[in-house]
């Protein structure tokens, strides 16, 4: 082999080789196994810095725990077709809490690690939405 | 000579190649920037896998606000950047719409803006029961 040669290959290597890894890679835990059985403090920025303290997801991350009650929590999903769909596979979470009425609280993050980020939190009185920023970190 | 000459041409345009694929990578955030302004006015056509479902639309009002789904409105609220010192409220890709029926019954849309499309979408029915999901993608309808 020539070093011409060799030298296209080693540079082919280097360059595809984290490809080729990336690909290789077990399939990465959806929002559900990220959060499960974890408790967060939560930081509102609501002008306040409200700090809500243990906010814990149940065991199967498929509820979270707040005011002693379980709330339903969903995740993303992946995939770009009817081939490719991939349900709930995906790290955003979205939690809500409805009374039955016509309020609700709503909070939607992307797990990152040992925090939640990207988070908004919304609360729904009658068609009027309040939006804050809401920030978590593993308790 | 000869040699290092094609060792110098290869640098050149494995180095034009890196620069290129950086520029695509981060031009690519400034395309999914909040999902008030991709939403705001504009109706979308949507494909989920479940039969029930299958294909549905999404209309927003003239705000991010106010969605129509199913034949009802939603309420939809963006994901948020920055930090709690500096929050940018509403300021990300990601969207949320909620429709509350009754304490237990609830829908709830959860999804990405990325370029004219809606990715990463996940459409749940809450039920006592356990939710039920559903993945989806929408694409713009052209007016």
């Amino acid at each position: 082999m020539n070093s011409k040669r060799r030298f296209f290959l080693a540079l082919a290597a280097a360059l595809l080789g984290p490809l080729v890894l990336a690909g290789s890679a077990p399939a990465a835990a959806d929002c559900h196994q990220l959060v499960a059985g974890k408790s967060y403090d939560c930081h509102l920025a609501d002008g306040s810095d409200t700090l809500f303290r243990d906010v814990v997801f149940h065991p199967t991350g498929l509820f979270v725990e707040i005011f002693s009650k379980l709330h339903p929590c969903v995740c993303s999903s992946t995939g770009n077709d009817d081939e490719s769909f991939d349900r709930e596979s995906g790290r955003d979470i979205t939690c809500l809490l409805a009374d039955g009425q016509d309020s609700a609280f709503a909070f939607t993050a992307r797990v990152s690690g040992r925090k939640l980020v990207q988070g908004t939190a919304a609360s729904i009185v009658g068609g009027e939405v309040q939006t804050f920023l809401i920030s978590c970190e593993l308790g | 000579m000869n040699r290092l000459d094609t060792i110098a041409k290869y640098v050149k345009y494995s180095s034009l190649a890196l620069v290129a694929a950086a520029t695509v990578a981060t031009a690519a955030p400034a395309r999914a920037d909040s999902c008030q302004r991709a939403a705001a006015g504009r109706q979308f056509v949507c494909e989920s896998t479940s039969q029930e479902l299958r294909q549905f639309t999404v209309e927003f009002g003239d705000n991010h606000r106010v969605a129509g789904v199913f034949g009802g409105a939603m309420d939809c609220f963006c994901s948020s950047t920055g930090t709690v010192a500096r929050p940018r409220i509403e300021g990300g890709p990601g969207i949320t719409c909620v429709a509350t029926l009754s304490a237990d019954d609830a829908i709830v849309l959860n999804a990405r803006f990325q370029g004219n499309r809606i990715l990463q979408g996940t459409v749940a029915v809450i039920r006592p029961d356990g939710p039920f999901t559903d993945p989806f993608v929408c694409t713009p309808v052209q007016k």
